[in-house]
């Protein structure tokens, strides 16, 4: 039998809990160091912007440009690819598909926009040789 | 720069310390009542400040030149006449703690220690994540600062953020966050990740100020210390800060207004001024995420049951009057904003009354709800719950019970609230498994402030338990 007397309770209670907020935040700081190696070396999303920054400038202000991405749009990183353009090109809106006037593609390879349908009519403006390509319609 | 991002911040915040002063009294409680009224100064000055920035939208158009100098003229002047006001005001003080034994100073002191030592871990590791990621996390960039950017970027066209088209981000979310951030990048004439971060550290460390603060005032210094490091020492609440989320100011804003309900029963005399400003922080819940509009609901449920209970209907409706009253301007600008700005939302456009009645009548859906709710809950902040089960058993509960309405009023809150969040889910249209797996775990966070706080309020402090005779235990 042992007996647990107020005071000793109460200073494991209160031990438990400074020790648990200790660990937890060690472990924090290590997971946080351990998955950034470089800390501050520019994340994804300023990277994606930066890739972005020269076609932003060929671009209209304001209003709807389509977007293109590689063709298995819907795995995570083609996903981010689009939500992070949208993000960077703001206050534009970008849209996934490839019928507007103006359409910025992001692509992993050399990957090029089909030439049938809406794709038909639309001509590369600029190719920046890091995935980003800059295309516009073609006036009829 | 530094100069602008002080002003961006001075003018709100000398306003919402004096409303909070005027309307909370903090007299006499030192330390921990300056903690309390700081704390609640944060959300109050993002709050004011976004509701004005957005007024100003709607009103005046994109903020040029003249909006800061306008601005800030406005919070000094409402400033300088909420202390001309409160100047004769009589006011009513908190009662101090009801703690039924002094408190143990050499305790006091290890456990600041701790919480200090605690404390720089965190503030630490948040800033390493915010290097590592400085736009935020997924919903940080994809949600809430690609609003900001189009209300700072769009000029006369910052409505295009709202557009059908970016369904994908849900451009009917309620706008405290983004109007903050673009209010404070249009005083200071450039963008820069460091509003965004700034702003999700304050709301992070105010809620862990407001929470101990509090409870230090209601039960006792240790407790309040205890309740401080319970929240800094839960890793995923620290992280979710540094995401940039939405969800840590709304757990801010749910913890603020209960907060200011209980204190409300120990004002020496009937206080309209706490119900008010719960009733504001209530408001900017709802202006800050959608599901702060079930806050307000549910705080005006919780009322009703416990005063009609009581058979006190005066009361009840003096009140949810004073509640109502404080919340009604701000409620105002989310109706505003609802039907006049945002599309229609998505969980709500897409329900149709045969598929919501069939989706009501399945079973399976409730016990799938049921079951992943429970697992998120016991997995929580990496099982924080038990540790505070442990702290349960072994300090005891609260022998000196005078908060009790408070306390009711706080758990029939959180009980509404997770009652809504679980109906939401049963009946959301779409796929269950993936909502849940997507979004459970931060609605936990929005209560979790809230339910530290009435965990300690139940709870008997170390002081309490220490005098407690000796429990005899099988080895």
């Amino acid at each position: 039998m042992m007996k647990l007397n107020g005071p000793i309770r109460a200073k494991i209670a209160v031990g438990i809990l400074v020790l648990v907020a200790l660990i937890s935040n060690i472990r924090l700081l290590s997971r946080t160091l351990r998955s950034h190696p470089d800390l501050f070396a520019a994340d994804e999303i300023t990277r994606h912007e930066d890739r972005l920054a020269e076609v932003k400038e060929c671009l209209p202000s304001y209003g709807v440009v389509g977007y293109a991405g590689d063709e298995h749009f819907g795995d995570r990183e083609q996903e981010m690819s689009f939500y992070a353009t949208q993000y960077a090109l703001a206050p534009l809106i970008v849209v996934n598909a490839i019928d507007r006037e103006w359409v910025v593609g992001c692509f992993r390879g050399d990957a090029l926009l089909p030439q049938t349908g809406a794709g038909s009519d639309l001509i590369l403006v600029k190719d920046l040789s890091n995935g980003v390509r800059l295309f516009r319609r073609r006036m009829k | 720069m530094t100069l602008y991002a002080l002003v961006a911040l001075i003018g709100p915040l000398l306003a919402a310390f004096v409303l909070v002063g005027l309307l909370c009294p903090t007299e006499g409680l030192g330390l921990r009542g300056l903690l309390l009224r700081v704390s609640l100064t944060v959300g109050l000055a993002f709050g004011l400040s976004s509701c004005g920035f957005f007024l100003w939208l709607v009103m005046v158009g994109a903020p040029g030149r003249a909006f800061a100098p306008v601005e800030l003229t406005g919070m000094l002047a409402l400033s300088v006449g909420l202390l001309v006001a409160g100047r004769h005001r009589k006011r009513s003080a908190i009662a101090p703690p009801d703690c039924a034994v002094a408190e143990d100073a050499r305790m006091g002191v290890h456990l600041l220690r701790g919480l200090c030592l605690v404390l720089v871990l965190s503030v630490a590791a948040f800033v390493l994540m915010t290097c590592a990621a400085p736009h935020g996390s997924w919903d940080g960039w994809a949600i809430w600062n690609l609003r900001a950017r189009f209300l700072f970027r769009g000029g006369g066209r910052w409505a295009d953020g709202f557009s059908e088209y970016l369904a994908w981000s849900h451009p009917d979310y309620p706008l405290l966050l983004p109007a903050s951030i673009a209010r404070f990048w249009s005083y200071l004439g450039v963008e820069t990740t460091m509003v965004p971060a700034a702003v999700a550290m304050l709301f992070t460390f105010a809620t862990v100020g407001l929470a101990g603060a509090s409870v230090s005032i209601l039960r006792g210094r240790s407790q309040g210390l205890l309740a401080g490091l319970t929240l800094l020492g839960t890793g995923y609440y620290v992280r979710h800060g540094a995401y940039q989320y939405a969800d840590t100011p709304l757990s801010f804003f749910v913890l603020a207004a209960v907060v200011l309900l209980c204190l409300r029963k120990r004002a020496s005399q009937t206080n309209r001024g706490l119900v008010f400003l719960a009733g504001m922080m209530m408001g900017f819940a709802a202006w800050t995420k959608n599901e702060g509009l079930l806050l307000v609901a549910s705080i005006i449920v919780a009322h009703l049951a416990i005063h009609l209970r009581r058979r006190a209907l005066t009361t009840c409706i003096r009140h949810v009057f004073w509640l109502l009253l404080g919340a009604a301007p701000i409620l105002g600008i989310v109706t505003y904003f609802k039907l006049s700005v945002a599309p229609a939302n998505d969980l709500l456009s897409a329900q149709g009354f045969q598929a919501t009645l069939g989706r009501l009548c399945g079973v399976s859906r409730y016990a799938q709800v049921g079951e992943f709710l429970l697992r998120r809950f016991i997995s929580y902040g990496e099982g924080m719950p038990f540790v505070l089960a442990a702290c349960f058993l072994l300090l005891g509960r609260n022998p000196n019970l005078r908060d009790r309405r408070g306390i009711a009023l706080a758990l029939i809150v959180l009980f509404l609230m997770l009652s809504g969040y679980f109906l939401v889910y049963v009946v959301t249209p779409h796929d269950l498994a993936w909502h849940l797996r997507t979004s459970a775990k931060r609605l936990f966070l929005h209560l979790f402030p809230t339910a530290v706080f009435v965990f300690f309020m139940l709870v008997a402090t170390p002081e309490e338990a220490s005098r407690r005779p000796a429990r005899t235990h099988r080895q």
